[in-house]
């Protein structure tokens, strides 16, 4: 009798182990597919929503012979553009790669890395979707840390060493201004940033034990989203994040007019495309965060969430709502970015220093005594 | 070996390899990535001790934003590369030797005197006094209440210098 329940016990076991190690090697080809798939496919989605913001077609000749050839589907990768990118991919790829003379050999290699990869590291603790095992709710993250939320803005913050090195050691001007100014701007806009999450995180504590994870920030938006009840908050968290990835109209750290293409100037082939995929990926990993702490995660309306009666139905609908919203926050990215000009320098960190910080703090104060009452 | 203390090996390599660099490397910016590499290092080994709070805190304000700066100054006013003579070079060394035989020397009291606290205290799962940043932000205004006010003071203090030795130079400038 004994000998049965512990090898049904151990048979469960087992199981349950091989369903954690399952589920953690989905989750993290996860992460990792939907980070690099949502950068290469908004490297497209920015030149097709561009063109039709300025009322031109975008990218619809490249064709890849045997694949065009098969009826409407093979058109329709054609007319959207998504043979453009397999094109672009592949000039990164085959391209020659250029080493320059002057530069500081180590650091111009390792930079591009050191952009890339605090992105990819970021990825693992944001919750994509829910699911349900025996009654418990479980984010679909690689890890489900207490505090994710300060895991993310401490990983994130360590890609701008990538531009920082990558400007230092080209040993050239326009990409060592760039790398000065990427440094100085993500100094900034930081602070607001840290700031404006505060008070979600208060909220989010007066319910929760662990009010510095992501998941339990998505779970107490069941009812209202945040970007509801903490408006300014969301504002200055959006701002802060079009600063922190580097996109127009905060882009400075590499404008065209006036620094020809920033710290990655001296960059060409592969390098550079892992400073593209790494800026693009940082996007993407910036709006999850946007959405998980302002725009309620996974669920698809205010008020509303996948049932959990559904089961794994459920869990796959909260991964694609999830996966929709940072569609739609990617369109914004790229809306926002053909319709406002480039910032000065200077506007950029009076807007940092005098507005964004003092608006962060005073929200921040209002709502302690909001909450303390 | 043991997974967690090959990883322990790691985070050490690391932090004595990066104050290595800091003092061996020539120019300022190779300097300041040794010492980035040290500062994670740090950052890895408060990891394992479960203090995760602490340790993410040390890499958002030392790694993400101290040393930024730091970069940033160098970069602001040049990265002189100076040549150190011989005898400060050895001098250096030889202090960095002497920190790793003291670390070397004293790592297995402290760790048994780490121990027993833990033992005697509260234990070292997810829940204790440092795995809960809420329970580390409470002994931090309750117990910690006095140094950290200091601590704070001595910023401000600080701060007011840079200020009056900046504006000093202004005023000065704007005179001559």
């Amino acid at each position: 009798m004994e000998a049965v329940s512990t090898a049904a016990i151990e048979g469960s076991a087992g199981a349950g182990a091989f369903l954690d190690a399952l589920l953690a090697v989905l989750f993290s080809l996860l992460a990792v597919v939907v980070v690099m798939t949502f950068a290469g496919l908004s490297v497209v989605a920015e030149r097709k929503v561009c063109a039709f913001i300025q009322g031109r077609y975008g990218p619809n000749r490249t064709a890849i012979p045997v694949v065009a050839a098969i009826p409407f589907f093979g058109n329709f990768l054609k007319k959207n553009g998504l043979m453009q990118l397999v094109a672009d991919g592949l000039k990164f790829l085959l391209k020659e790669d250029p080493l320059p003379g002057h530069v500081n050999k180590f650091w111009y290699m390792v930079a591009p890395a050191m952009a890339l990869s605090p992105v990819l590291i970021v990825a693992c603790v944001i919750p994509f979707g829910v699911y349900w095992i025996d009654g418990q709710i479980y984010p679909m993250s690689v890890a489900d840390i207490d505090i994710s939320l300060l895991f993310a803005l401490a990983v994130s913050a360590l890609g701008v060493y990538g531009a920082i090195m990558a400007g230092w050691s080209s040993n050239s001007k326009f990409p060592y201004i760039g790398a000065m100014r990427a440094s100085a701007e993500v100094i900034s806009y930081e602070i607001a940033m840290a700031l404006s999450v505060l008070p979600v995180v208060l909220w989010v504590g007066l319910s929760s034990q662990t009010p510095l994870s992501l998941f339990s920030i998505a779970q107490a938006q069941g009812n209202l989203w945040f970007c509801i009840t903490q408006p300014v908050s969301a504002l200055i968290f959006l701002v802060a994040l079009f600063a922190e990835t580097n996109r127009l109209p905060f882009d400075v750290a590499e404008s065209e007019t006036d620094l020809v293409s920033g710290y990655h100037t001296e960059y060409g082939s592969f390098k550079f495309g892992l400073f593209f995929v790494g800026e693009y990926g940082h996007i993407v990993v910036g709006s999850s965060l946007f959405i998980t702490l302002f725009l309620g995660a996974w669920s698809p309306f205010p008020g509303l969430s996948w049932p959990e009666s559904w089961g794994w139905i459920s869990a796959v609908l909260s991964l694609l709502t999830f996966l929709l919203k940072i569609a739609a926050m990617l369109f914004f990215f790229i809306w926002v970015r053909w319709t406002l000009p480039r910032f000065r320098y200077d506007q950029v960190m009076s807007l940092g220093w005098k507005r964004l910080v003092p608006l962060a703090l005073l929200n921040f104060a209002a709502y302690i005594i909001f909450m303390a009452i | 070996m043991e997974m967690e203390s090959f990883i322990y090996c790691l985070f050490c390599a690391m932090c004595l390899g990066g104050g290595l660099g800091v003092l061996a490397l020539r120019g300022f910016v190779n300097s300041a990535m040794s010492m980035l590499v040290s500062m994670l290092g740090v950052a890895g080994l408060l990891l394992l001790m479960r203090a995760y709070f602490l340790a993410f805190i040390m890499v958002t304000v030392y790694a993400g934003a101290v040393l930024v700066l730091f970069v940033f100054v160098v970069m602001l006013i040049g990265d002189r590369r100076e040549d150190r003579s011989f005898l400060s070079k050895f001098m250096l060394l030889a202090l960095w030797a002497a920190m790793c035989a003291c670390l070397a020397f004293f790592e297995p009291q402290i760790t048994a005197a780490g121990m027993e606290a833990s033992s005697a205290g509260a234990s070292l799962e997810p829940g204790s006094i440092l795995a809960l940043s809420k329970n580390y932000g409470y002994f931090l205004f309750t117990k910690f209440l006095l140094p950290f006010e200091i601590a704070g003071l001595m910023l401000l203090a600080a701060m007011i210098g840079v200020i009056v030795i900046a504006r000093l130079k202004r005023a000065g400038n704007t005179k001559a």
